[in-house]
This record gives structure tokens, sequence and C-alpha cells, in this order.
């Protein structure tokens, strides 16, 4: 089964439009101006760990990899505690990319820095199920013809990129 | 929202670090905010160099430049920044299958038609009498569906337009410009003078727009004369060129904001001046920045933005999900 690079792995669990659309190029308006405040958000509070490492056969970029009594372990930075578990299920996808395509076995850790968490993640059995499942899913819709339909009235939506392509 | 610049003066372009500096000719130097614009538009004579011009892709800018007349020159259209292989294909396959290509075609010219009939009615309804105009055009939008070919309904279009146009002096009534006949290359008089600079920076904000889209601006489906040439800009335009640039021209002249003094007699015909052009774009941005509400949408979105939704529908229908409908204007 083909396996699909995070970024549309993500936007597939927010809106299967968005991962449709991601899949074909058809990005959203860097204009916007939630992507704006975005980028600045990520750029500026992370200053001191610029160690982003990109895994270019996943096109997976991990935020930070270590390695500790011969485990790996990848952590994922987040800005707060309100997209913490979106952010849990997106770690425990890259460990299932480096599991099934690269047979590594690794530990994700969740860190937000402003609140001094730092969490441990493991990809458990029903982790990957849940992950297995949902790539067949993607596989059947994203290569479809027709693009999902829109979330219509959606909150996500009213915050989305593709808001005036979509409505429009 | 990103903005635009317009450059009147002469002098030259720099890339100045990370920024770009314009030194006019007694050598005051402007500073050019880059970050925050998606446009220049070049009116002076400009002396700029390759550094610029890969400072100005970098940041994604297009640069629009005007010869000494202010006719429109040309456009440097920086790499595409948002491709997609996928949408070039549909948008190919378009205008290779006849059927969809003329199909869009066909609405360009009707979405350009009505909202001609609106700007018409708009001023029928504040005592100018159009009502006959206004029947024969109706006439001739319900026409369009009778033919097959692309010449049919060009010509369909032209009489249009020719319809239309003569209704300028009943709209205008004012005898310093009178419209006598459409006369582009060079403009005969004042009101044609005023209507090719119109119709042109209404082509480069159409540009500027698809820039930001994954079209693609060399295959255009009404105006497809020559694919070196942008032609989809030509297009969409069609549909905005009545009530962006035809209603800001008439409250101009009718509020005497821009009078004959604002021209000047070239050799080659009749142009603006300088201050002629800035009282003009003032008055265009203006209008681009002037919200409505959006149906659909359901929030206000200004007119140039409404530029880019109609480039949003287009890619729509080529996606094979919605069928394209021009935007017409509802007052
Ligand atoms: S606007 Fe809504 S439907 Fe469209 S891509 Fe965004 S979230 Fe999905």
């Amino acid at each position: 089964m083909k396996t699909f690079a995070p970024s549309i792995f993500n936007a597939y669990t927010i809106c299967k439009r968005q991962a449709w659309l991601m899949m074909r190029n058809l990005t959203a308006d860097q204009d916007n101006a939630f992507l704006e405040i975005g980028r600045l958000i990520d750029e500026t509070s992370f200053e001191r760990q610029k160690k982003k490492i990109f895994l270019a056969d996943l096109e997976a970029m991990l935020d930070m990899v270590s390695k500790k009594d011969g485990i790996y372990y990848i952590a994922e930075i987040k800005k707060s505690s309100k997209t913490m578990n979106s952010g849990i299920f997106q770690l425990k996808y890259y460990l299932y990319l480096l599991k099934t395509n690269k047979g590594l076995k690794a530990r994700g850790i969740i860190k937000i820095p402003k609140e001094k968490i730092s969490k441990e993640i493991i990809l458990t059995e029903e982790d990957e199920e849940k992950i297995t499942t949902i790539l067949s899913e993607m596989n059947e819709t994203l290569f479809g013809d027709k693009p999902p339909q829109i979330l219509l009235n959606s909150k996500i939506c009213k915050v989305c990129a593709h808001f005036e392509f979509c409505y429009g | 929202m990103k903005e635009s610049i317009y450059i009147f003066s002469n002098g030259r372009l720099k890339r100045k670090d990370n920024s770009l500096l314009f030194e006019t000719e007694n050598g005051d130097n402007k500073f050019i905010p880059v970050e925050n614009i998606k446009e220049i538009f070049a009116f002076g004579e400009i002396d700029l160099n390759v550094k610029v011009l890969n400072f100005l892709t970098q940041k994604e800018i297009i640069f629009h430049y005007f010869n000494y007349y202010g006719y429109y020159s040309g456009s440097f259209y920086p790499r595409e920044h948002y491709n997609s292989g996928y949408m070039i294909l549909k948008q190919t396959e378009a205008y290779l299958d006849q059927k969809n290509r003329f199909y869009l075609a066909k609405k360009f010219i009707e979405g350009a038609a009505k909202n001609c009939l609106k700007i018409l009615k708009y001023y029928d309804r504040r005592e100018k009498d159009l009502n006959k105009q206004i029947k024969e055009i109706e006439q001739l939008v319900t026409q369009l569906s009778n033919y097959e070919e692309i010449n049919q309904i060009m010509a369909i279009e032209g009489q249009i337009k020719s319809i239309y146009y003569s209704c300028f002096d009943t709209i205008i009534n004012n005898d310093d410009f009178v419209f006598d006949e459409r006369t582009k290359r060079p403009p005969k008089n004042h009101l044609n003078a005023l209507i090719s600079f119109s119709n042109s920076l209404i082509y480069t904000y159409c540009l500027s727009e698809i820039y930001k889209t994954h079209l693609d601006p060399r295959i255009g489906f009404l105006h497809t004369t020559n694919f070196r040439r942008f032609s989809l800009n030509l297009d969409i335009a069609e549909i905005f060129k009545p009530i962006i640039g035809d209603r800001t021209i008439f409250s101009m002249i009718n509020k005497n904001v821009i009078t004959y003094k604002d021209f000047e007699q070239q050799i080659n015909g009749i142009v603006l001046n300088d201050k002629g052009r800035k009282k003009f774009l003032e008055a265009l941005e203006d209008r681009l920045k002037q919200t409505i509400k959006h149906s659909k949408i359901k929030n206000n979105v200004s007119y140039r933005r409404l530029i880019r939704i109609e480039l949003y529908k287009l890619e729509k229908h080529l996606m094979d999900e919605e069928k394209y409908e021009p935007f017409i204007m509802d007052w």
C-alpha cells in the first residue's frame, strides 16, 4: 500500500478535500492571513532549535532526532497543548513511516517549550491498525478523479487557506 | 493584503541587501518595502539589472512596465511558484476540447455583456435613456447560444461592444469627452485614451492574480491568438473591464475629477499626462479596494479579490467539478 507524505496525511485527517488538492500540488494561496501568521510563529518562536531534518524519501520534515541508549527519538515541537492530540497522531505517523518504509523502530517525543511539556510517544499495534485503515481509504479517495466534497459550514473552512477556492 | 507600487519618476531600481531601492534622477533614494507588495507598475523610464530581476523572482513580485506614453509594454513574470502539473494538463485539455473551449469563450463574452448591461441599466435608472440599446444587447446575448464557432461569437461580441460604446456619449454627456468611435492604437481622443489606459491596467491586474493561482496565463480560451503571449488575463478581464474600469471612468468624468487638462497631444495620438494617470490610478485603486458582499462566500470581498475568485471558479471548472459561470454584478 502506498504511504503518503506526512503533510498530506495530516491534511487528510483534517479535510479530505484539502489532501486531494495537496496531492496535485494545488497548494493554497500564500497571501492568506492565517498562513502568514502560522509561518511567522514557526519562524520566530523556536529560533534556538534549528535542527529540522528532512527525510527526502519519506517527504518528512522532522523537528529533531536524537539517539539514546541505542534508541532513536524523534521530536515534534508544538506551539501549545491545544493541538496536542493531532500532534501526537502526526508523530505516530512518522513512527509508522520509519517502521514500515525504513524498518526503523523509533520513539517519539512531543515538546511544548512554552509549557515545559515533554511527553514520550510510542506506536502501539492499535495505532498501526488505525493508520493502515486510514491509508487504505486515502489510496482510494486521493487517486480519484473528483475532489472530495467541501465540508460545508465547517469551522475548519473558515480558517483554511483554501476557503475562497472552495466557496467562491 | 499585499499592495501595488506605482513608480512615475525616471530613475534606477536597485537591490540593496534585502530590499529594493528606487533612486530618482535627482539622486533621491526611496525604499520599497518588498515584503508587502505583489506588483510594481513602472510608468517612468527605469534602469534595472539582473540582480533586481532575481530579487523580484525571489520575492515573487511581478513587474509591469509601460512606455513613455503610458501604453502597456510588458510584464516581468517571475518563474511560477504555484506549479501543478495536474492543473496545466486540465487547462490544456480544456483548450484542446473544442466544446469545452467554446463553452468558456462563450461564458466570458456572456459575462462581459451582462456586466455591460448592468452598467447601462444603472444609468438608465438615472434618467439616461438607454432603453433601446439595452434591448438590443439583450437580444444579442440570447443569440449567443445559436452559434458554434469562436469567430461567430466574436462577431456577436463585436456588435455588443459597439452598441455598448455608443451609449458612452449619453452616459457622460460632456463635450470634452465625446466617444466618436473606438480607436486603440493610437487612441484618437480623450475618452479613447482613458479607455485604453483603463483596459491595459485591468489586464495587468488580472495577470497578477493569475500568478497567484495554478493557471497558465498563456492558455486563453477566447483570446488565443499567440501562445507566446499572455491571453488568459485578457479573457478574465472581459468580465471586469465594465464594472471596474468603465465605472471608474464614468464617475471620474461626470464628477469632473478628470478633465481635458489631464491629457496631452502626442504625435501618435492623445494620451493621459502624468497627473491624469496618477488621478486615474488612485481612483482605480479605490475601486479595487472597495468591497461588496459576496453571496457565496458570505463575506465582504474586494473587487480585486473578485478577480482571484473568478480564477478559482475557472480552476474548478477545469477540474470538472463545477461549471464555470461568470461573475455578474448585482446592483
Ligand atoms: S475550505 Fe473547507 S472544504 Fe475546502 S479545503 Fe479547506 S477545510 Fe477543506
